[in-house]
């Protein structure tokens, strides 16, 4: 525990130690596993010795039990990151598997007007990981359009919707350069997501550093340079970046296995989240529901998870038509 | 009490004076009604700027003899039992204290006073449980959170969060045992009236 090493001289008090003790015994009976005859001896003895043991373990264990509640939010199929593994890096079939989505997606007008570019796109609730000529890999997430300049000398790739993450094999002499609404993002040796929506363009950083560059003359901001760790949002008229944590960033991108991680985020958003993952199509009926804040893991296609907590935990009503869920405050 | 305590009896019994209450039957008693108080009670035992070590000792001492005295019969109403007790027992401390806390014994009439709202029916209760325990998730460090998710939501073992984080065993269970302890001091203090929507 590094991050209290401020406080490690303080003596603990009397009530600590019991509760570490305490805590300690509840962890080897519900957690751990194999417990034993001896085991619930020793229990029972310390137990046995003074109240103040009991009432500690008592404490502790009304609220150990109590998290149990918690596992009605565990996602229907396999546990976390099972599911997927299999999928991530295996850019030749990846790449077949886009290549035969861009057929789908025939009436893209962009391969009429810049023949120069190949397109790659995923459906709604598809993942797909291409691997560029240069080595660089891109990992697009669900219902996203990418092109890549045909062109030998140029690295030069357009995010036309959605959003995709990097890891880009850096070349100083060739830059890397994402186009993202009217920004251009360069790699400057890194690993990175771009996202696009319809106003703005958002620009996360895992390692490494890239460059936003506004449009030239029209922006208030110049180029702006991100670092490890940085979020930048980009729109009309101003770049603001936020510095994260590591385990924010990868909460960020754990599309990439297909999981969406909230914290504390209002329903309004998730929904969002869940509408671009899913055909079936979550609807907020009324804002004191849209402001709710949830914190949990889920499986970026498995809607029927967010309905069911939705339903059993926010006391919210699910109703659903067709392709339309839709979620309102219950009638009481 | 009329209910019957489904959580499975701990241990033997104390040493019987008179007609004690079964182990059992203070357990649920305990969990129900005093838990409850603790966030009024830290308020209360803090008072005076003590340290939070000696707050803490404070209210395991408290614990301890709420529930020797509820042996002999378990009181109805709890709360009034629970603060004499309460009052009592910082009376005395202050007593044996050198330094007297400013404040240290005052009003506690009004602290109890904060608590008294009707029951809300069961849905909102499910709900604000949920919230509840998700905030108090939200408030633990990292590690310890990691842990507690992995665990209760994601189901694993204690096994295999240690190889899904690449860490030892036994370190899992330290965050485990220190999310324990942290998610009841967080979801005992949390005044059951605490409205968590914006």
């Amino acid at each position: 525990m590094s991050d209290v090493s401020a406080h490690t001289a303080r003596e603990p008090g009397r009530a600590e130690r019991i509760e570490a003790r305490a805590s300690e015994f509840l962890l080897r009976r519900y957690d751990v596993g194999g417990w034993s005859e001896a085991d619930q001896a020793a229990l029972d003895a310390w137990l046995g010795e003074t109240l103040s043991h009991r009432t500690a373990y008592w404490r502790l264990k009304a609220a150990w039990l109590r998290a149990d509640r918690l596992d009605a939010l565990r996602p229907l199929s396999a546990p976390v990151g099972a599911a997927s593994a299999h999928r991530a890096f295996t850019p030749g079939l990846k790449l077949a598997a886009a290549i035969a989505l861009v057929a789908l997606f025939g009436g893209a007008g962009w391969l009429l007007s810049e023949p120069s570019t190949q397109t790659f796109a995923t459906a709604v609730g598809e993942r797909s990981t291409l691997k560029l000529p240069d080595g660089s890999h891109v990992e697009l997430t669900t219902n996203t359009v990418l092109r890549v300049a045909r062109s030998g000398n140029r690295r030069t790739v357009w995010l036309d919707k959605g959003e995709a993450f990097f890891q880009v094999v850096h070349d100083d002499k060739k830059p890397f350069v994402i186009h993202a609404l009217n920004f251009k993002v360069v790699d400057l040796g890194t690993e990175f997501s771009v996202r696009r929506d319809a106003k703005q363009i958002e620009v996360a950083v895992l390692e490494g550093s890239v460059r936003i560059d506004p449009p030239a003359g029209q922006h208030q901001s110049g180029p702006v340079r991100l670092g490890v760790g940085d979020i930048a949002v980009a729109h009309n008229n101003a770049i603001s970046v936020r510095r994260k944590s590591a385990a924010e960033i990868a909460d960020g991108l754990s599309w990439r296995s297909g999981i969406l991680v909230f914290r504390r985020t209002p329903l309004r958003d998730v929904a969002a989240e869940f509408n671009r993952w899913n055909t079936e199509q979550i609807v907020i009926d009324d804002p004191a529901t849209a402001n709710l804040t949830i914190s949990a893991r889920l499986h970026a296609t498995d809607v029927d998870v967010f309905a069911r907590m939705a339903r059993t935990f926010l006391g919210l009503n699910v109703t659903r038509r067709g392709d339309e869920i839709r979620i309102s405050r219950s009638q009481m | 009490m009329a209910d019957k305590p489904k959580n499975t009896f701990e241990g033997q019994t104390s040493p019987v004076l008179g007609e004690a209450v079964a182990m059992d039957a203070l357990e649920a008693w305990f969990v129900r009604e005093v838990l409850p108080l603790e966030a009024v009670l830290i308020q209360y035992l803090s008072r005076g700027g003590r340290s939070r070590t000696d707050v803490e000792d404070l209210r395991q001492d408290l614990y301890e003899k709420v529930c020797a005295a509820a042996q002999n019969g378990i009181p109805n109403p709890t709360r009034p039992f629970v603060f004499t007790i309460a009052r009592n027992l910082l009376v005395d401390r202050v007593r044996h204290e050198q330094v007297v806390p400013f404040d240290s014994v005052e009003n506690i009439e009004d602290l109890s006073l904060a608590i008294d709202e009707p029951a809300p029916d069961r849905v909102v209760i499910a709900r604000q449980e949920l919230r509840r325990l998700q905030m108090a998730l939200d408030m633990l460090p990292e590690r310890q959170r990691n842990a507690i998710i992995m665990r209760k939501i994601n189901g694993l073992t204690i096994r295999e969060i240690a190889q899904r984080a690449g860490i030892a065993n036994r370190t899992v269970e330290e965050h485990l045992t220190e999310g324990i302890r942290a998610l009841a001091r967080i979801l005992y203090r949390q005044s059951p009236n605490t409205r968590h929507l914006p």
